[in-house]
Order: structure tokens, then sequence, then C-alpha cells
């Protein structure tokens, strides 16, 4: 029922995102630059613009999504998502590491192996029952030294690269997106996606302590790989088609929990349809709003509306 | 009758300390005591047994059957954790279906109704976990263990910090399902709570064995002396200094 109507409401924000922009464009002009069929430009702008940004509009917000229930299952822990712990911070120093260094067929490669690592140090901390502060506080200092380290590389780049490209990465933005990337980032995110999911049912029994999970059968290695490689391959390719977009991962799980109830199973799915459908309806505002020639960059606004809602949740009495 | 059967249960921590244990026998439709003071690893071998901690555990067998796989384990072995962890928004049905994990999709349904019934919980059964007390959670994960329907129930410390209605009633619980041919193995401090309740008791002091029997034998003034650091008098236990 709440998929359908996920699913339905995001079928809405696709047509819209695609009506919107600098270039009045009407329905039947749209369908028929869609189809290839009206005039050059509009072809253009329909194919190469809207289409491209609104799909990955979709995949890296349902990536975020997908990862900030898991991650939040998986640490029994309010505050996890992708941002907050680093992985979006590390996917983003692989890709500067790779342009940095010229490899830039490997961009995405290395934004998903600068996740991985963030990942993988996060997952292992997790086990050692650091608590959740001390997760989210290490999160926070991976995050840190990662864009301190993407900052350095900038600035000690033969060329350097103008602030712009410093805030792109740290911000997000769907500016820069085309169908070259969206043709390794959507079949990248498919797998983490399907990844995460297989999660799911551990996360069900991990949400009676590590103990019992083990005593019901589940193997913490297996889940914590899934777990790793799913938000890893969701971030590490989003990251590299549209730069570290805060915030998703983190209020969309919770947003779908209030709605739909508390299984950490059937969360990952709806919140990477939340999360995709967010992130378009984000992007269509903010296009709309920011008019041509002065470009709002995605992260800024997600920003806007995720930090008092992440403080809200720290502040909040009763951790659950 | 034979319940739960190890031949050796071995694990060693990187800081010393850790357990060792010869063959261990425990009958069916028995409820065993596990005792010892604080630190003695009494928590730590109902882990390594349900698999929640690494240890050698060789020769695992419940009814006679080596356990090999997790999943076998998970289906024989039934474990209630001392930490009364759970999703403070989850149902109490969800949680208590939880037990049926080990069994993948196959129908939960009539366990979990039977579970719910035998513990009185119908009148909580779709309230959040998160709002009820102290005493009505550890029922609940109780529940969640006996949704597992295992020959082999082993509970750590069930009655730590719950008042004397609660802590009673789990005993009871505990005790009526031995009585249906279950092997039940509980860890307890209350020295008392084992007499009245159980059948057998193992005590464990430094991660070995020390002593195995009746409770009555088991308990004598030499492990009591011992072991625990207390002597009887008439007033009850007293510290020994």
């Amino acid at each position: 029922m709440i998929r359908a109507l996920l699913i339905g409401l995001a079928l809405i924000g696709l047509i819209a995102s695609l009506l919107v922009g600098p270039a009045p464009i009407d329905l039947s002009a749209a369908i028929n630059g869609l189809l290839g069929q009206a005039e050059p430009a509009t072809n253009a702008i329909m194919r190469e613009v809207r289409l491209p940004r609104a799909i990955g509009a979709l995949t890296v917000g349902a990536g975020l999504g997908a990862s900030g229930a898991a991650l939040q299952g998986f640490t029994r822990n309010d505050l996890a998502a992708p941002g907050l712990l680093g992985f979006s911070a590390c996917a983003a120093l692989g890709a500067v590491a790779a342009l940095y260094f010229g490899w830039t067929y490997f961009l995405m490669p290395a934004a998903i192996g600068g996740a991985l690592i963030g990942a993988t140090i996060i997952a292992i901390m997790a086990r050692r029952h650091v608590g959740a502060g001390g997760l989210i506080l290490a999160g926070i200092g991976i995050g840190a030294l990662a864009t301190a380290i993407t900052g350095l590389l900038m600035n000690l780049a033969p060329n350097p690269w103008a602030l712009s490209e410093l805030t792109y990465w740290l911000m997000g933005s769907l500016e820069n997106v085309d169908a070259g990337g969206l043709s390794l980032a959507v079949p990248l995110t498919l797998v983490g996606l399907v990844a995460l999911w297989r999660s799911g049912p551990s996360l069900r029994a991990l949400s009676l302590g590590e103990d019992t999970a083990s005593s019901l059968g589940v193997s913490l290695r297996h889940v914590q790989a899934l777990i790793v490689v799913g938000t890893a391959l969701c971030i590490g390719s989003g990251v590299a088609l549209a730069g570290a977009i805060g915030f998703v991962g983190l209020f969309v799980p919770h947003i779908m929990r209030r709605l739909s109830g508390p299984d950490p199973a059937a969360l990952i799915g709806q919140s990477a349809v939340a999360g995709g459908m967010f992130l378009l309806a984000t992007d269509t505002i903010a296009r709309l709003t920011a008019g041509p020639g002065t470009p709002l960059y995605l992260g800024i606004v997600t920003s806007l509306i995720g930090v008092p809602f992440f403080l809200y949740l720290a502040l909040r009495k009763t951790p659950s | 009758m034979s319940g739960l059967s190890v031949n050796r249960v071995h694990l060693r921590y990187p800081n010393g300390g850790g357990i060792e244990t010869g063959r261990l026998d425990f009958g069916a439709g028995q409820i065993i005591a596990l005792l010892g003071p604080n630190g003695a690893g009494k928590s730590t071998l109902i882990k390594a047994l349900v698999g929640a901690v690494r240890a050698d555990v060789e020769g695992l067998s419940v009814a006679g059957q080596t356990l090999i796989d997790p999943r076998q384990r998970a289906r024989n072995l039934a474990y209630l954790s001392q930490t009364r962890t759970g999703p403070a928004l989850s149902s109490v049905r969800d949680i208590i279906a939880l037990g049926r994990f080990p069994f993948g999709a196959q129908d939960p349904e009539q366990r979990v109704a039977a579970v719910i019934e035998t513990l009185g919980l119908g009148p909580f059964a779709d309230r959040p976990f998160g709002t009820l007390s102290g005493g009505e959670q550890a029922r609940v994960l109780l529940g969640r263990a006996l949704a597992v329907d295992a020959p082999v129930l082993l509970a750590d410390e069930p009655t730590a910090s719950l008042d004397p209605h609660y802590a009673l009633r789990i005993m009871d619980t505990l005790r009526s399902e031995a009585r249906r041919g279950r092997t039940v193995i509980v860890s307890v401090h209350d020295l008392s709570l084992a007499e009245r309740y159980c059948d057998q008791a193992l005590i464990l002091a430094g991660g070995c064995i020390v002593g195995q029997g009746t409770v009555r034998e088991t308990l004598n003034a030499d492990i009591l002396r011992d072991v625990f650091r207390v002597s009887r008098s008439p007033d009850g236990l007293t510290p020994l200094s």
C-alpha cells in the first residue's frame, strides 16, 4: 500500500521534474523531445539534460535512503547515516584523488573504494561496541579527515581547481549528470540496493541485540559484508555522479519509520523509493527557485532541511 | 533421557581468562542452575554454546543428534540474553515472532499465538515493546525465546533486576517448560531461587566446572566457602570476610 503510493508519487515527481526548467517546454513537446521527434533543441534538452538529471536524482536518492535505513538498522543507532558516518566524504575524497592523479576513467571505482574504506572502518568500530555516540563521533572524525585531505589535494594540484569544484564535491549537485555517468551509476547502485535489501531479514533479528541474533543463526560477518558493500556501492556511485549530498540518508528512513512502522527490512525498500522521490522533488524545486544562471547546490537545500531534523534527533531525550 | 551434550567447550581471551570444560550432559525435562560468582564465566559458557561468541565447542548434540550447521544449532538451542534489548517501536507480537527466524518463512503464527497465550501476554500483544515495564519486557523476551520451540533453552540471568513477582513468574515458566520435556539451563545469582526451582546445578569458577550434581548436595559448605565466599547461618547466607 505504502509502496504503491510511494511509487505513484515518484512517477508524478518524475513527470513534474521533466516539465520544469529554464526553457519552457509543454507536455506534448516534452514527450516528443524524449522520443527524439521534436525540434533539435528540445530533443537535446529533454534527452541530454532533463531525463539524465531526473534519473540521477532517483538513483542518488534511492542509494542514500536505502543506505541510511540499513545503517540505522545495523548499528541500531538513530543517527547513523552515510553522511554523518563519513562515507560520503570518503567517497568524495576517492573521486577527487582519481581526478588529482589523472585517472578520470576510474572516478567512480575510486569513489566506491573511498566509501568502502570509510564503511569498513565504521563497521569494525560498530562491532567493537564503541557505543552510539562513539560511532557518530568516529564518523564525524573520519568525514572531517577525508574532507581535509580532499581540500589538500585541490590545493596541491598543479592546475588548481576553482573553489567551486570543492563546493561541488562537498555539497553535491545534479548539474553535471550525463548518460555516461548514469550508465555506470545506475547498475552499480542497483547491485548495492540488492545487497542492502538482502540484509533486511537479518536486521530484524539484530534488533534484539547481536548475541540473540547470533543465537538465531544470523551470521554477523555476512550481514556486515552486505551492508558495507551495499552502502559503498550506493554512496560511491552516487557521490561520483553528484557529489556528497547530505542528510537525505538520515531523515528519509525516519520519516518512513513514522509512516509505515519500525520493521528494518521493509524500511530499506521504502526508504530507497522515498529517497529517490525526495531528491527528485528537492532538485525540481531548487531548479524552479534558483532560476537560470545561478545554480543552487542540491546539497545546500537538503542540508537546510536536514540539519534542523538532525538537531531534533540529537537533542531528543529518549533514544530508541 | 539425553537433552544437551557437549564433549568440550574451550575459549581463551587474549588478555587471559576463558572457559575450559570437559564433557557436559544435561538431561531432557530438567532445569539446571548455572551458578558461580561474578566473572566465573556463566554468560560466556552460555554464549559459547549458542554460538554468540567464537569458541571451540566439540561434539555439541541435542537429543543424540550432533549439531553442525548454524541453522541446526539455532533451531535446537533457544537463548535468552541477559541484556534486555528490543526494538522500542515494534509490537510484542512482532518481537515474539522473531523467535521463528531460524525456520525462515515457515508459518510462525501458530507458535507465536501459543506463546502469547501461555505467558498471558494477550493484553499487550499489539503494544510497542518500549511502552512496557521492565518486568513485562523480560516476559516478552522470554516469549521470544520460547517461540523458537527448541528442545533446549539457555537463559542468562533471566531474573536479574526484576522484582520478586516477575522473577518468580519467570522461574515458574522455566520450570513448567522443563516439565514439558525441554532442557532448561538457567544462570542465576540468587542461590535460594536455584534451590527452590532447579533439579541440578553446575558450578563455575574461573571458567572451570568445580561442582556438578543436585542443587542441595552441590551447594555444600565447602563450595559456599571457596567459590561464593559465604557461609550458611540460621539467618541465611552470611558473607565471609
